[in-house]
């Protein structure tokens, strides 16, 4: 195994485009280092990208941008993203432990791929954009569009993923972002939910809704988005809300839960979160 | 002052908090080499070909061994003598070990491990007990596939059924429960002109030695073990740590190196030994007045492979498996059972908590039918002096689980319940357990302890026993017991590392027995220094002998004292005696192997667990808020480790209730690390009240009896009632899964309506 530790982001694109044999860069490393102990990766080069200048939160205009270098306890603490995206505060406050929290990067996250990475669903209903780059330039990717199945991406061998950008979100967003774990800390989604939308005189309207670890990606639930926006904001809607929810999930089971619970708890999380949101919103 | 009673600091906890303390893998010797083990793929197969040639070409591979190579029996000695220590020609578990393979380095064992050409015959696997029991199965053990089977006879069960008002039958099943040690086995083997030094992670050294010496054809007198720092254990190191050692050894042996053997996690997962699964068929009757009328039990356990323990594991839970309760008449049938799984063995609570959970959710059960408070209902039946257990056990002393249990509910019962919110339902739940201390007439043979104590000239105090320190706090206290026997200060007593050299054989480290016989032992090897430095502290003092009291540092007589430095400084120049040997033997104990009827041990300590959950009744999560509970030990000797042993059982309790699971696919362990075998973690703590009722019992070292294992024991029945308390949902298969609990509440079963929602 090669391993190789550039400084500049030139260098680190010239390095990619130049390799042959597969190539992995290390983050964190929490996701890549268990990979490798278990025998499923093993890197003939490694490319060791911390000391890449990435690790940064701006704020441009009406834009956030996150360095993918930028730490999920720093992505937890930080102002600018607790107050114009709390959404993505709270659930990085959920992940691991403090000791995978200060380590894990949200670029990580979201390079790895993974149906249940905590970070994604809070980014789906921010509309995020993912920017990757190579030697010749940079592109630009809706999040969305960014995963092609568990652990598989569109990143090209020869790209980084350098940033992720979103709009802010207003005060008057409403937002809940849930997660089902085997245990209270360190523990890994069985089920998540990130919900935004606003409520307009017993109305919500621009709900986004998405959910992780219940198909090969997260998803966007449209359905349940569009017909909740439809009605009266009322205990009837959310009860046929969460289970219009069930239907747009395709969950698996694994070692950590049974399809059928998880597609059941797609509609259990809605509609507590529902619930509560409309308890703190406007009494029925 | 007395130094009993007093939360003295942990001798070991200045070593282990700033991490300097030696553990094994932080040992090694010169020319040292590593050993890794080669284990079987298949749950059940033959062996048609082993070529070890392209392994013994990788650079670095000194040796690879297997079963020809052993110089002596290819037996692990336990109970039963049915376990290889290197499968011969048929493996029987997935993890069963095969061959040892030795190299320069870590590295090179694993490529040789990669290496190792092996192939096998598949055969059928039997995976589940009850399959395993039937008539037409296979057969991998003896006639039956049953390695050990117990009784208890009492009464007429028939008749006994017909008197009852109310007879309620379940089936219970509980999971495998992994112990979860931090420190994975390991042991290094040392070969020194012609003896063997065995250093490990081990609960019980004698077991090793004798392990070592029947593997190597080599007298026990050649077999020296040493126990390093241990890393916790729980019972996942009684046994099995004779199969590492033996391993290690075996090479040390034919190579004349130093060899070290540490398990992975997942090694260790795979192929060492867990609680065993179990299958429970109880049923119990009561009249309408709330009294146990009779109790018939069929408890089965999945032993694994080998029998290793399962005899004893299964023992205990029967003599136990009524509870602390009386009942006239009783049938109990447990067997031990072979399935081509890895062999179970000791883990804290020993066959107890299977049984318990099965035992306190019919009592619990019971109670809601009949419409009785579930303590009300238990005080009706519980065992007080005076009475008799289910095995004919007359109790004359140290009986208080009645105070237990009124103490728990005094801290904690509220009839007023919290007001659920909405969707979260509040629930409490108790569970009693009582749990015979020491081996029993089940190991009588081993129920014996040695101590040696020397005490130098400059008053500092060396002590040894054979009974071992794996993070319990067994140094500690049995520190304090002699600081106080000899009224020296604590501060200035302390513990030698246990090794075979020191002590005669003082059998294992378990059965909650270290406190009671290694503390006994120490008191008896006191007493000649003892005497000898009252005579001289009596000269010194001018003061008759039975005026002479030593305590804290100073032997004193009246408002004269004396420090014992000096005291002990006149022993040493009058050439007393100040070191000296001390033996215990355990209490009588008896057992009828035909009608189950003894008293199958000494003496019993009891406990009750009050929890407080919520459920949330969307998502099926379980928040335990609080454990109260209240253990009944004899006498506490250092509150804050009795605290701890109790901290931990409950949330190893918990995590047997809640969380820890272990469903193998085709014989296979798939959650072989703590990213998927889930432990609770300190955010899933509940807030724990631990309190202890002390009614010394007599025979105990200042009146102490064992805690260990106490704690764990209630802890899941007690959540498991609380879910009911707060849901109305029974469940009958650890753990209680978010999973299980919503299918549950969706099934269209008639709920209960528990009693305290009326
Ligand atoms: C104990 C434990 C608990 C965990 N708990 C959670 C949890 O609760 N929620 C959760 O979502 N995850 C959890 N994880 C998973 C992991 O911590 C996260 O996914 C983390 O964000 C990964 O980031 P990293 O920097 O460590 O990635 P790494 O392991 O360094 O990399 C992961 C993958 O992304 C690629 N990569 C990393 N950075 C870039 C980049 N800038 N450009 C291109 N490719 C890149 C790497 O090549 C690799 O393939 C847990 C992991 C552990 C070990």
């Amino acid at each position: 195994m090669k391993v190789y530790s550039p400084e500049t982001i030139e260098e680190t694109t010239k390095i990619l485009g130049k390799l042959k044999g597969n190539v992995h860069l290390l983050a964190g490393g929490t996701d890549l280092v268990v990979k490798v102990k278990e025998g499923t990766v093993l890197p003939e080069n490694l490319i060791n990208i911390r000391k890449l200048p990435l690790d940064y939160i701006k704020e441009e205009g009406n834009q956030l941008r996150i360095g993918a270098l930028t730490s999920i306890e720093t992505i937890h603490r930080s102002k600018p993203i607790r107050t114009y995206a709390p959404i993505l505060s709270d659930a990085a406050g959920k992940m691991g432990s403090p000791q995978i929290r200060n380590l894990a990067t949200i670029g990580g996250n979201i390079a790895n791929a993974s149906p249940a990475a905590d970070t994604v669903p809070p980014l789906f209903v921010l509309n995020a954009q993912i920017v990757l780059k190579d030697q010749k330039g940079s592109r630009v990717i809706p999040i969305e569009k960014f995963f092609s199945g568990p652990g598989e991406n569109v990143m090209r061998r020869d790209e980084i993923l350098m940033e992720i950008t979103f709009r802010k979100c207003a005060q008057s967003d409403e937002w809940f972002f849930s997660k089902l774990g085997q245990r209270k800390a360190l523990a890994i989604s069985k089920v998540s939910l990130a919900f935004r939308g606003k409520v307009n005189q017993n109305r919500l309207t621009d709900v986004s809704i998405a959910l992780g670890a219940v198909a090969p990606t997260v998803i966007y639930a449209q359905r349940t988005a569009r017909f909740l926006e439809s009605k009266t904001f009322d205990s009837a809607l959310i009860d046929e809300a969460s289970r219009i929810i069930q239907e747009e999930a395709s969950p698996i089971s694994d070692i950590r839960s049974t399809s059928e619970y998880r597609r059941r708890m797609v509609g259990a999380l809605l509609k507590q979160g529902l619930w509560e949101l409309k308890a703190g919103v406007s009494p029925d | 002052m007395s130094v009993i009673g007093k939360s003295e600091i942990r001798k070991d906890v200045r070593l282990k908090v700033t991490g300097k303390a030696v553990y094994i893998d932080d040992l090694s010797f010169p020319e040292m080499l590593w050993v890794k083990v080669v284990r079987s793929p298949l749950p059940h197969g033959l062996i048609k070909r082993f070529n070890p040639s392209s392994a013994l070409a990788v650079q670095g591979i000194v040796s690879v061994l297997t079963y020809k190579d052993i110089p002596g029996t290819n037996v692990v000695p336990i109970v039963l003598m049915d376990q290889p220590l290197l499968a011969e020609k048929v493996v029987r578990y997935i993890g069963e070990p095969i061959a040892l393979i030795a190299g320069e380095d870590r590295q090179a064992i694993e490529e040789g491990a990669r290496e190792i050409d092996i192939e096998f015959e598949k055969l059928p696997p039997i995976l589940d007990p009850l399959m395993a029991m039937k008539e037409d199965s296979p057969k991998i053990y003896g006639k039956d596939n049953i390695f050990s089977h117990h009784r208890i006879r009492r009464g007429n069960i028939r008749q006994g059924f017909e008197e009852c008002d109310l007879v309620v039958e379940n089936r219970y099943t509980t999971s495998y429960q992994e112990h979860a040690y931090i420190e994975t086995q390991g042991v290094i083997a040392v070969p020194y002109e012609g003896r063997m030094k065995i250093y490990g992670s081990l609960q019980c050294p004698f077991y090793v030695q004798h392990a070592v010496s029947s593997v190597l054809g080599l007298p026990y007198s050649q077999i020296e073990v040493i126990q390093t720092t241990t890393g916790g254990a729980f019972g996942g190191k009684e046994d099995v740590p004779s199969l590492v050692a033996s391993q290690a050894a075996l090479v040390a042996f034919h190579t004349k190196r130093p060899a070290k053997l540490i398990y992975t996690r997942e090694e260790d997962v795979e192929s060492m030994s867990k609680r065993h699964p179990a299958v429970i068929d109880y049923k119990s009757g009561v009249t309408k007045e709330g009294y146990l009328k009779a109790v018939q039990v069929k408890y089965v356990l999945n032993a694994g492979a080998y029998s290793t323990l399962s005899p004893i594991v299964l023992w205990r839970g029967t003599v136990h498996a009524v509870g602390p309760y009386k009942c006239p008449n009783v049938k109990v049938d447990s067997y031990a059972v072979a399935t081509n799984t890895v062999p179970c063995g000791a883990f804290r609570g020993f066959g107890m908590p299977q049984i318990t959970f099965a035992i306190e959710s019919q009592m619990d059960e019971l109670a809601n039918r009949l419409h009785i408070d579930p303590i009300e209902f238990r005080l009706r039946n519980i065992l007080r002096k005076g009475d008799r257990t289910v095995t004919g056990h007359l109790i004359k002393e140290s009986m208080e689980l009645e105070k237990t249990l009124k103490k728990a509910s005094q801290i904690g019962w509220k009839r007023e319940r919290e007001i659920s919110n909405g969707y979260k339902k509040r629930g409490m739940g108790i569970a009693c357990n009582y749990y015979g201390v020491g081996l029993g007439a089940g190991g009588r043979h081993l129920a014996k302890a040695g101590a040696w104590v020397s005490v130098l000239s400059d008053g500092s105090v060396n002590f040894a026993v054979g009974t071992t320190e794996m993070g319990q706090g067994m140094e500690t206290v049995l520190s304090q017991i002699l600081a106080n026997e000899l009224g020296v200060k604590y501060e200035r007593v302390s513990m030698v590392p246990t090794a075979t050299t020191q002590v005669p054989d003082s059998g294992p480290t378990v059965a909650s027995r270290a406190t009671v016989m290694s503390g006994n032992a120490l008191i008896k090897a006191a007493r000649p220094i003892k005497k000898s430095i009252m005579e001289v502290a009596s000269k010194m003092l001018k003061s008759p002998i039975s005026k002479v009291k030593l305590a804290d540092g100073y032997a004193t007589s009246g408002t004269k004292r004396i420090g014992l430095d000096e005291v002990i400084d006149k022993c040493f120049q009058q050439r007393k005696i100040m070191s000296s040997q001390g033996w215990y033997k355990a209490p009588y104990t008896s057992w009828n192997k035909a009608t189950g009827q003894g008293k199958p041990y000494f003496v019993y300590s009891t406990g009750t667990n009050l929890a407080e959950v919520e459920v949330n009744t969307l998502t099926g999560e379980v928040t335990v808020k609080r454990i109260i509970a209240v253990h009944d030990v004899g006498k506490v000797i250092n509150p804050q480790t009795a605290a701890g042993q109790v901290e931990g059982g409950v949330l190893q309790g918990i995590g047997y209730a809640l969380f820890e699971d272990m469903a193998p696919a085709g014989g296979k362990i798939l959650n072989t690390n703590f990213s998927t075998y889930i432990l609770p973690t300190a955010k899933d703590a509940p807030e724990i009240v631990s309190n202890f009722i002390e009614d010394p019992y007599p025979q105990g070292p200042f009146g102490a009896k064992g805690l260990g294992e106490q704690p764990i024991i209630g802890v899941a029945p007690a959540v498991i009632n609380a879910i009911f308390d707060a849901t109305g949902v029974r469940i009958r298969d650890l753990p209680a899964t978010p999973e299980k609990i919503i299918a549950e509440l969706n099934s269209h079963h008639p709920t209960f309506i528990p009693l305290g929602r009326r």
